[in-house]
């Protein structure tokens, strides 16, 4: 969303100085003439999200409401490009699979006059067909109005309405879980082996549907490893047994033969023990299931850090321990969180969680600019992982489970956005060779999704901030490509397909490239600003930007900048040395001192290295289109550039800091009223009936619903969905670049 | 009529009696019974709402069954409301807090009339407020940012090199601030930053440090704070005035409530 450019004779002339003396002093490494890259058509990104709930779980609407939500392009116009329904690991009493109304009707899954996603499944299949036993070992299905365990609720019901939906509305739909983590909070994941995606709509005219592929393993991941699944009915007679391969788990003291599974005691070590459970859990997948799977640490920082006696966060030893186990499960992490309108953003807060009797703060306090700290601290702990060489990703969900104070049509919200609304995962497919680029959602399956994310060729913006991205390193060549290479990314970003870098000695994110030491490394970026309006449905100008000076409509932002960081590649720690393990320090909010941080939670040599915004980027003929090329001369270490990139430039007050950082969201977080900084003042020339629904896009002042302090009287202040969209960042995955002779980027291929 | 019976109907303690067992009668037949907290009346208005919710979005009226089933609705909502309040659990609910507030503070601005205009009074109260009305002073100045090392000798270095017109290493580009209000340059880069920054002399790169370290900046322009005009802003400070006034006066309402209430402060 960009307006018209107004570069000062100042900037033009400071960046005529910058570019011109980079090209004439800029050192040409030992040339190789290789194959310049060109576009490939086979590729694409699509946009999705893995992480929302329903009625099944603790969500407020149907499984179809929310496929519906999230896919369409006409009511909701976000439309996401893949979509995995992922609730909670556990059980619940809710039939998700009712609809609300005869809006939502379908052949294989009519609307059913009285019942409703809420209605429970006693009321609905019956308590006799919910499956499995009670924690006490009794059948539920004796119980007057049961819950259902997950296992059942995914195989039996949600699978193949998943299955159902996809074919309806030719959208890869299928089902995911966010697992209750043994030793940890959540994450999100999912099994796919099985599951199947159709092309084309379901031929059914009445009620009933029978899929053709099934949700099995996915189900009995759920029973075996989720920590919320009490069940020990081996799937309620599929008799499924839940040791590892390789692992010795029926001697372990947990081991339960009647469960035929671990089962963790709470007390103390309960959580060194979950965390020894979900290292399992990931290793069966990988045995089992190696490249069907993903397992994804979410909102790994709301929980506070890790508790050895119960179940709290992940300090980064965890996630090395995950990553070991299971390098092609436990790929990433989803650090930047959804409930992205709560009052707290993601739900993290100070002193939000109790461990031995302390309080203590979600890691890092709040979210950073929507980001965890894990993931939007330069040189904290992703930079640590990255550091190390390993392929691990940085992705984002919208956690959808309702709307807050409002209702789930309401384009306002105090709590979530629905998935693609406001964040999205944009990760890189390919048709296969000979075939050109897909030509419906529908072609695109389970398999191929899972694989997109698991090779880190994806990127995560909110707010619509960029939609297109394109950005590669080469190994340098001569002179003519520059000009090249800044082609390529800009065809790739304007017709959303791939730069083509097989054979061209060039990589894209996720990958690595291989240079001799003292080798010029050219990069090459572009990014497409959005034309129009973005989803936000306010037109008043932006409160943050306003405190500078800056009058930009909140539902048309700007790419202000993008910042490429680079950090080392020293090579991956060693399990018990002492820079393996470390927690991130509380109360850090209070005392951001990276000395407080422990040598195994940061990568030192992690900085901004260059910084793009209007008078460096070139913008380009194609709308919304900027583009970025640079070298980095006499390479001789292993190393990684990614990217992020903002609407706020650096020194927004309660936003940004003097260097462009974002700052803690607790000066826009109305949990804390007292602490909210930045007035809204923009009066709306129609008010919004109490009550009513507003399904608009046109609130053209600040809405009733921000949070005042003083409480009632006081001015309306930024916070709820306002302040997620003032506040915008994209970030991408990695670009490695491995030196011959140096450290060994041993986790990308 | 027996002297002693017409006696005692005579007692004003008698006709007091009469009297407040009449007043229970009424009380009991005509309001007790309307506010029976087990009574739930659904309203020709309950069903008008809900007829018009259901047209709304179903694009046509409910048939008998589905009146129920929204009358139903009403009902279970209802007998909802009443446990809640039962059980108290409309007590320590912020959300519900405020709304009682907004709607106690509504009636109290209902009783509060809107102050007279005086124009010396608004000219006075101008002054009183002129900072609110002044353009601020705006500083339009570059960053040239340096990657790594921020120490005064590494940024004298880079700066001396960009006077040059040469970049000396891999640098981290350029930041342009336009028209930035001063306030905000002193809140992100300290006092001392925004004062050395204003000092500069235009168009040359220099040091100067901040809160964090030494930056490479270059000031373009600085446009001086413009002082308010009254006249021009005559109506701007009416409403603003009105608004003041208007605040006051219900503080001071809220205040007169206050009165009643024995308030304890934390010791």
């Amino acid at each position: 969303m960009q307006q018209a450019l107004h570069l000062s004779p100042l900037a033009v002339a400071v960046t005529a100085v910058l570019v011109g003396s980079l090209a004439a002093t800029s050192a040409f490494g030992d040339q190789e003439q290789g194959k310049q890259p060109r576009t490939d058509k086979r590729g694409q990104y699509v946009s999705g999200d893995f992480h929302n709930h329903t009625t099944c779980s603790d969500g407020s609407i149907s499984m179809q409401r929310v496929i519906k939500k999230a896919t369409d392009t006409s009511d909701t116009p976000w439309g996401l490009d893949w979509f995995v329904q992922a609730g909670h690991g556990g059980s619940g009493n809710r039939n998700c699979t009712l609809v609300e109304d005869a809006t939502l009707s379908t052949p294989a899954y009519p609307f059913v006059e009285g019942k409703s996603p809420t209605t429970t499944w006693a009321a609905s299949i019956g308590a006799a067909a919910v499956k499995g036993n009670a924690s006490n070992g009794t059948p539920l299905s004796n119980q007057t109005s049961p819950s259902m365990w997950r296992w059942q609720s995914i195989q039996e019901f949600q699978y193949p309405l998943s299955e159902y939906l996809s074919g309806q509305r030719n959208v890869p739909v299928f089902m995911g879980m966010e697992s209750v983590v043994a030793g940890h909070e959540h994450a999100s994941m999912t099994v796919v082996s099985g599951q199947v995606v159709l092309d084309k709509a379901p031929s059914n005219t009445a009620p009933g549907f029978t899929p053709a592929g099934n949700a099995t393993a996915l189900a009995q991941w759920s029973y075996c490893f989720d920590r919320n699944d009490a069940d020990n009915s081996r799937g309620g007679g599929q008799n499924w047994d839940c040791s590892v391969p390789g692992s010795a788990n029926a001697t372990d003291p947990s081991w339960n033969a009647t469960a035929a599974k671990l089962v963790i005691a709470s007390g103390t070590g309960a959580g060194l023990r979950g965390h020894a459970k979900t290292v399992e859990g990931v290793k069966w997948m990988s045995a089992l299931h190696g490249q069907a799977s993903y397992y994804v640490p979410a909102h790994l920082e709301r929980a506070g850090p890790f508790n050895p006696n119960g179940n709290n966060g992940f300090n980064i030893e965890h996630l090395r321990n995950l990553n070991n186990a299971a390098p092609n499960i436990v790929f990433g992490f989803e650090t930047q969180p959804g409930h992205g309108a709560s009052e707290n953003r993601g739900e993290y807060y100070q002193n939000r969680n109790s461990i031995g009797g302390t309080l203590v703060d979600s890691v890092g306090g709040t979210t950073w600019g929507g980001t965890g700290i894990y993931g939007a601290k330069v040189g904290g702990v992703w930079d640590a992982l990255l550091g190390e060489g390993r392929g691990f990703w940085f992705f984002a969900s919208s956690d959808w489970h309702n709307r807050g104070s409002f209702g789930p049509d309401d384009r306002r919200s105090t709590q979530d956005f629905y998935p693609g609304e406001y964040q999205r995962n944009y990760v890189m497919v390919k048709a296969p060779k000979g075939k050109g680029q897909y030509q419906s959602l529908g072609q695109l399956k389970p398999q191929e999704i899972v694989d997109s994310l698991r090779t880190g060729d994806n990127w995560v913006s909110s707010g619509q901030l960029v939609d297109r991205l394109a950005f590669v390193a080469c190994a340098r060549g001569d002179d003519s490509e520059a000009d090249d290479l800044r082609e390529a990314v800009v065809a790739a970003a304007a017709n959303n397909v791939a730069v083509d870098v097989e054979g061209a000695r060039c990589a894209t994110m996720g990958q690595k490239l291989l240079v001799r030491s003292g080798q010029s490394v050219i990069v090459a970026i572009a990014v497409r600003d959005p034309q129009g309006a973005s989803y936000a449905p306010y037109t008043f100008n932006n409160p943050s930007l306003a405190q500078v000076g800056i009058i930009q409509p909140l539902n048309r932002p700007v790419l202000d900048h993008v910042d490429v960081i680079r950090g080392l590649v020293s090579g991956y720690k060693t399990p018990g040395a002492a820079d393996y393990a470390g927690t991130w320090p509380d109360n850090w909010i209070e005392d951001e001192d990276m000395a407080r941080v422990p040598a195994a939670a940061k990568n030192t040599s992690a900085t901004v290295i260059k910084t793009f915004a209007d008078g460096q980027w070139k913008v380009e003929r194609i709308s919304g289109i900027r583009s970025m090329v640079f070298t980095v001369p006499a390479v001789n270490r292993s190393q990684y550039l990614r990217l992020r990139g903002t609407n706020l430039p650096a020194g927004v007050p309660y936003e940004t800091d003097a260097n462009g950082e974002p700052m803690a969201d607790v000066y826009t977080n109305a949990g804390t009223p007292s602490q909210l900084k930045i007035k809204c003042e923009v009066e709306p020339t129609v008010s919004i009936a109490s009550g009513a629904t507003y399904t608009g896009a046109a609130i053209d002042g600040c809405p009733a619903h921000l949070a005042r302090y003083p409480a009632v009287t006081g001015p309306k202040l930024v916070s709820y969905d306002v302040a997620a969209w003032s506040d915008l960042w994209f970030y991408s995955n990695p670009v490695f670049i491995e030196v011959k002779g140096d450290t060994l980027v041993a986790g990308v291929h | 009529m027996p002297a002693a019976r017409s006696s005692w109907i005579r007692e004003p303690l008698f006709h007091f009696l009469l009297v407040g067992a009449l007043l229970f009668a009424l009380d009991t037949l005509l309001i007790t019974r309307k506010d029976d907290p087990k009574r739930i009346i659904v309203s020709v208005a309950v069903d008008e709402e809900a007829r018009q919710a259901f047209t709304a979005a179903r694009g046509r009226a409910p048939n008998a069954a589905e009146l129920k089933a929204l009358r139903q609705v009403y009902l279970d909502n209802e007998v909802l409301y009443r446990e809640g309040i039962a059980m108290g659990l409309d007590k320590g609910d912020t959300a519900i807090r405020e709304r009682v507030i907004f709607k106690a503070l509504a009636m109290v601005e209902a009783g509060i009339k809107p102050p007279v205009q005086d124009e010396a009074t608004l000219q006075k109260w101008f002054e009183k407020n002129r900072s609110r009305y002044e353009n601020p002073m705006r500083l339009t100045f570059d960053e040239a940012v340096f990657a790594g090392q921020s120490s005064e000798q590494a940024v004298q270095s880079f700066v001396k090199a960009l006077n040059q017109g040469v970049e000396p290493d891999l640098q981290a580009g350029l930041r342009v601030f336009r028209d930035r209000p001063l306030d905000s340059v002193v809140q992100s880069y300290g006092p001392a930053f925004a004062s050395a920054l204003t000092a500069l002399p235009p168009d040359v790169w220099h040091a100067v440090k901040d809160n964090q370290g030494w930056r490479a900046v270059r000031l373009g322009t600085v446009s001086p704070a413009i002082p308010a005009d009254f006249a021009k802003l005559r109506n701007v400070v009416q409403q603003d005035w009105t608004d003041a006034m208007l605040a006051e006066q219900r503080s001071a309402e809220v205040r007169a409530l206050a009165a009643k209430y024995r308030i304890e402060l934390p010791k």
